[in-house]
């Protein structure tokens, strides 16, 4: 009798992980492809990361944002790859880079593609990259991408605000080479701060 | 509400993060501003773009198999393990508290045989919160706020006992097998100076620490030499002696058991090392 009730209950939870969880594969494959650029690891990253989410899914809170509770787990899975394979890297000091940088607010360029956006997107660092992602692409709130990165809230909100600057930047500056996307802005901006604004090559 | 203070929140706006009483300043100022109201629909635009086009890339979908594998895969655990079950549930939870009774017991009897133990309130939280930081930010997360310089410009420049710390923490044979040496430099954590040696074992990185003991860091009285305090602090392990003047430290995720080994391992050859150092012939 035992063993038919555990049967039972393991098909009850596996419908539901399916049905909640699973949709959200392809989502979760474009992010981890996003950030490893190999198609093979993307894969590895995504199954390791749903056999984890499998695991622990009696842990999830029905009701809230599922995808998030993902990307949380897939972040950490990454995070905790990374750390066994010893990667070491210095990203101290760009976000202040970008701060001296990045002096003004330039306006949303209204002409642009698709491709044109993901490029712009591309030339930025990786840290402003992925809030920006999560954020704008993903949807996720700021609480959910301070879960998912392991940083404060205000960091979020401090790399979102200069991610977007800076893809607005990058992409004011392609679409003023084809003369378009230009919206006044007079009390935002003096002549002399657009002339030197706009990221500059230090910070890509 | 300025053209300018709008664009600063614009996108917080866009996303709902703001409060409801700014919330209502936007709107307001949108209702008087076409110039503000034509920047956010481009911004607005731009985030559909940014959407779209990472939904739509080519080279960012997966392949058309890899749904059904995935899905093969996961079937495969979740019907083949029994973590949901009710029952075993149970005898999980009966096995649990069998294991924590015994460790509770186990860990009295351990308390009142491990007289080097004794020194564990010599130095302050305040100093081991720093090396646990700097373990964390340096050596897993790599977010420091100072960039790190070679031991021997900061043995030079601050403190002799930087020259040579590698051979030390390497040279000493004791070492488990396995243990591989990732980096060594001196960093600075919240105005502390550390010299670092990055180690892995088992998959893990292990931080070797070594800083200057000032007056501000000690509770009390010296604390024995050598002798080896172990703890757990904000999720991570920590074994910890000292040589009169340097605190070592050796941090990680591993075991309290593994962990500790590596400090044992390099404890006789590191305190010699820090000793010559602090009283050269």
């Amino acid at each position: 009798m035992f063993r038919l009730i555990r049967e039972k209950t393991r098909l009850a939870e596996w419908a539901l992980f399916e049905n909640e969880a699973l949709p959200h594969h392809a989502d979760l494959y474009r992010m981890a492809m996003w950030l490893l650029r190999d198609s093979d690891q993307a894969e590895d990253l995504v199954q390791e990361t749903f056999v984890a989410a499998l695991g622990s899914f009696h842990r999830f809170e029905k009701g809230t944002n599922c995808r998030a509770w993902l990307i949380k787990i897939m972040y950490h899975t990454l995070s905790k790859r990374r750390r066994a394979e010893g990667r070491l890297r210095m990203v101290s000091d760009t976000e202040e880079q970008i701060a001296e940088t990045v002096a003004f607010e330039p306006a949303t360029p209204q002409t642009i593609t698709e491709e044109e956006v993901l490029a712009a997107l591309e030339r930025l660092p990786e840290q402003f990259q992925e809030v920006v992602i999560l954020s704008d692409v993903e949807d996720m709130t700021y609480k959910e991408i301070a879960g998912a990165l392991s940083i404060p809230t205000g960091t979020v909100m401090s790399r979102l605000h200069r991610g977007r600057r800076l893809l607005r930047a990058e992409l004011a500056a392609y679409a003023n080479s084809l003369g378009i996307g230009q919206s006044a802005e007079p009390e935002t901006s003096q002549p002399a701060e657009k002339e030197g604004g706009g990221k500059s090559s230090a910070v890509s | 509400m300025l053209c300018r203070d709008f664009r600063e929140i614009a996108d917080s706006y866009l996303s709902d993060e703001l409060l409801v009483e700014t919330n209502h300043d936007v709107i307001r100022h949108l209702e008087a501003c076409a110039d503000c109201r034509r920047e956010l629909t481009a911004r607005r635009e731009l985030r559909s773009k940014l959407r779209e086009a990472f939904q739509h890339a080519p080279n960012l979908q997966p392949a058309d198999e890899f749904a059904g594998r995935l899905k093969a895969q996961l079937q495969h655990v979740a019907l083949t393990r029994s973590r949901f079950s009710v029952v075993r549930a149970a005898y999980v939870a009966l096995a649990a508290s069998v294991v924590i009774a015994a460790a509770i017991g186990f860990r009295a009897l351990y308390q009142r045989w491990d007289s080097q133990n004794d020194n564990a309130d010599f130095v302050s939280a305040a100093l081991s919160e720093s090396a646990i930081g700097d373990h964390r930010d340096c050596a897993l997360n790599h977010r420091l706020a100072e960039r790190p310089i070679d031991l021997d410009e900061a043995g030079r420049n601050y403190d002799p006992v930087y020259i040579d710390l590698v051979r030390a923490v390497t040279s000493g044979g004791t070492l488990p097998a396995g243990v591989q040496l990732v980096d060594k430099h001196s960093c600075v954590f919240k105005g502390r100076r550390f010299g670092h040696v990055i180690l892995k074992y088992q998959g893990e990185l292990v931080s070797v620490l070594v800083t200057r003991i000032d007056a501000q860091d000690r509770n009390t009285a010296a604390a024995a030499a050598e002798a080896i305090t172990t703890a757990e602090s904000e999720g991570y392990r920590l074994a910890y002696f000292e040589t009169g003047q340097h605190a070592v430290y050796v941090i990680s995720d591993l075991s309290e058991v593994e962990n500790r080994s590596i400090a044992q391992a390099i404890a006789p050859a590191v305190s010699k090392h820090i000793r010559d150092a602090e009283h050269p012939a």
